[in-house]
């Protein structure tokens, strides 16, 4: 399979470096800096999952932690990894991932047939509907995890090794989009010990697929100037690929740090994953927002996807995914998607907006920028 | 005490492990690593005082200094030291000292030397002392990794005085305290001392950890 | 975790260097066996166990090995100071409610 929707305007890709994964077993290529839900959509894959019990397909709808349907097994043997979302694996050389739901694959699913008789199915009709008699559940179970699609968990010793770090710092900030740089290069320039931690492969947050400026330069430049200020700080600590994920008494908070899994399935040396148990004098949370899908009938058929994601993957990673796009919004923001869209040299179909009269400066840019206002449709 | 009585010190044997890597349990800890960052070495047998008394009398504090040349920390989390002997602030009344003088002698000449409500407890059999050294950067992990305190926060320590701190050292406990030369040292319990040595050697795996006889 | 400050070392300190040893303040009454069965019953058991100001006794079981002092508020697990045995504390259920 080629990169059907690879576009080479990526700005955190590297179009020149291929990358070789296999998606349920079929070879494919990704380009360095991609991640697997990027180089999935570049390679034209639709359908990435089927839904729970109805077996309806599902495609990638957003870019990060939020994306609800893009879930995959990582490796195989004693280190596979089950249940981690596509949007969140960096891509790396020989990466063997699958859906963890579809049986036999997510393609042609024999549990979609459900769906056919989706009448004559009960709300109540649930997994306890199968537990007896009781010497039976073993057989029924197999085929249940099947349609759960729980993915399989590794049965050998896990090969890797982890540990943790007990820091201490003035400042914590969580999340290094463009209010947390800013927040922790305040505090370092002040001389405060400063922890910085966000969740993706590189700081940055939402600027990285940001084609504005700030103070008259390139919004990802901006990023990489601020980020090489603070790695120069010696009371500075850089955690990339770090999850924030508890906040206890006192400030206390906990950190995951991923160290190599972005190398490999399994670490070379050292730990493969770190816990940062982290006491802060002071926290900030910039973590930023997730975009609210909009809610309408059908909006969970493959290629309906976040406003902000699909920005994401044609500005950061250089992926159009699809050719022609009706954007459906309530809010100026979402127009940038449309321009976004044009600029990759896709065509922009239609543009819905549930407001009577949108009249914001990004509206009118948009006009001038591909489809004209008698494409846009009104709800009203 | 019979001359014929063999004295060893808790980790006597560890130094040996890493001369003979192909036997030890974990040859990679010992001899996977080319470059060293981080070098632990165990102190020569060595006498530990419990000594407790009141601090804030000037008789008590001056009747100490002169046994041991060096005078009683007050401060909290503090240490003094000169070349043979170190005191270490473990309480508001009470104190480690740490001397290559013999211990029976060392005990002998404060017995005589303080009075009233004070007490003098020999533990050199039950303590050793480690020191940690090497790279900064490792050093700071692998306190990081061992301990809640934060070790950071410290300032840097002059010849003969500097920072203590009795805290939680892997599942085990320690007084930890910096050193001029930026290392560390680290007084054990006799009965953890085997599992602290093991666990800085996994502790410093990353970096390279050796051991010094 | 908490990070509880001890009055002794001075610092900041981790909850798991402490163990925690109840509530602070109760005398031991000095003829025992001059009381009631009742009044004996309540020194020995009956703690107050207040949703709020708590004044309790913390022991820095890693650290200096001594007993002090916490004023902390049970609903929030704020500590709003720490003191010496000996020592009163400065703030108290009365005085927080005016």
């Amino acid at each position: 399979m080629s990169q059907i929707n690879r576009l080479n305007t990526g700005a955190r890709t590297d179009s020149t470096s291929r990358i070789n994964f296999t998606y349920n077993g079929k070879q494919m290529q990704g380009v360095a800096g991609d991640t697997l839900a990027s180089a999935l959509l570049a390679n034209g894959v639709n359908v990435v999952g089927r839904s729970f019990k109805y077996s309806r397909p599902r495609g990638i709808v957003g870019h990060g932690a939020e994306e609800p349907n893009a879930i995959m097994q990582i490796g195989s043997g004693a280190a596979t990894v089950p249940n981690l979302r596509a949007t969140q694996v960096e891509l790396y050389e020989g990466l063997e991932s699958a859906s963890v739901n579809g049986w036999p694959n997510v393609n042609f699913d024999l549990m979609s047939i459900t769906g056919w008789f989706g009448r004559m199915m009960p709300p109540g009709f649930y997994y306890k509907t199968f537990m007896y008699p009781a010497k039976l559940w073993m057989t029924y179970e197999h085929f249940i995890r099947k349609a759960a699609g729980l993915g399989s968990a590794p049965v050998q010793d896990d090969p890797d090794s982890y540990d943790k770090l007990n820091q201490h710092c003035d400042v914590l900030v969580v999340g290094a989009g463009p209010a947390g740089l800013v927040a922790a290069r305040e505090a370092a320039r002040a001389g405060a010990r400063v922890i910085i931690a966000d969740e993706q492969s590189e700081f940055g947050g939402s600027l990285l697929a940001s084609i504005n400026s700030i103070d008259g330069q390139a919004a990802t430049s901006w990023v990489d100037e601020l980020v090489a200020e603070l790695e120069s700080f010696s009371n500075v600590q850089t955690l990339p690929r770090s999850t924030a994920f508890g906040y206890y008494d006192h400030n206390f908070l906990g950190i995951l740090q991923r160290r190599t899994d972005h190398l490999g399935i399994s670490a070379d040396s050292g730990s493969r994953q770190r816990l940062h148990r982290v006491r802060a004098k002071r926290v900030i949370l910039a973590t930023g927002a997730f975009e609210r899908p909009l809610v309408f009938a059908q909006n969970d058929i493959p290629g309906v996807m976040q406003a902000s994601s699909v920005s994401t993957y044609i500005n950061r990673y250089g992926v159009a995914p699809g050719n022609r796009m009706i954007l459906f919004t309530t809010n100026d923001n979402a127009y940038q998607t449309a321009i976004d869209w044009h600029r990759a040299g896709r065509a922009v179909v239609a543009v819905v907006d549930s407001r009577s009269a949108p009249s914001g400066e990004i509206v009118g840019s948009g006009t001038g920028n591909g489809y004209s206002s008698n494409s846009r449709l009104r709800s009203d | 005490m019979p001359n014929n009585i063999t004295r060893e010190t808790p980790l006597h044997y560890f130094h040996k492990l890493s001369s003979h890597a192909s036997s030890a349990q974990s040859p990679e800890i010992f001899n996977g690593q080319v470059e060293f960052a981080l070098v632990v070495k165990e102190a020569p047998l060595s006498s530990f005082l419990n000594l407790r008394g009141n601090g804030s009398d000037k008789g008590f504090c001056s009747a100490v200094a002169e046994v041991l040349g060096v005078t009683v920390p007050t401060e909290p989390g503090t240490y003094h030291s000169n070349k043979d002997s170190s005191i270490y602030w473990l309480g508001p009344d009470e104190w480690l000292l740490f001397s290559c003088i013999d211990a029976s002698n060392l005990e002998a000449q404060l017995r005589k030397a303080l009075s009233g409500h004070i007490s003098i407890v020999d533990i050199s059999g039950g303590q050793t002392l480690i020191n940690l050294r090497g790279d900064p950067c490792a050093l700071a992990i692998l306190l990081k990794k061992s301990s809640v305190y934060d070790f950071a926060a410290w300032p840097d320590a002059d010849i003969n005085a500097g920072r203590c701190a009795q805290t939680t050292f892997a599942k085990a406990t320690a007084v930890v305290t910096n050193k001029a030369d930026g290392s560390y040292d680290l007084i054990l319990r006799r009965s953890f001392a085997d599992y602290i040595a093991k666990w800085l050697l996994d502790a410093g795996q990353e970096f390279g950890c050796r051991i010094e006889a | 975790m908490l990070l509880i400050h001890c009055p002794h070392c001075r610092e900041d300190r981790e909850e798991e260097e402490y163990s925690y040893s109840g509530e602070a303040h109760i005398v031991r009454p000095l003829e025992p066996e001059a009381l009631s069965d009742q009044e004996w019953g309540d020194y020995l058991f009956f703690r107050k166990n207040p949703k709020g100001i708590h004044h309790e006794m913390w022991y820095h079981a890693v650290g200096c090995r001594r007993y002090f002092y916490a004023t902390r508020n049970t609903l929030s697990y704020e500590i709003l100071e720490t003191y010496k045995v000996g020592e009163q504390p400065q703030v108290s259920a009365q005085g927080a409610a005016q």
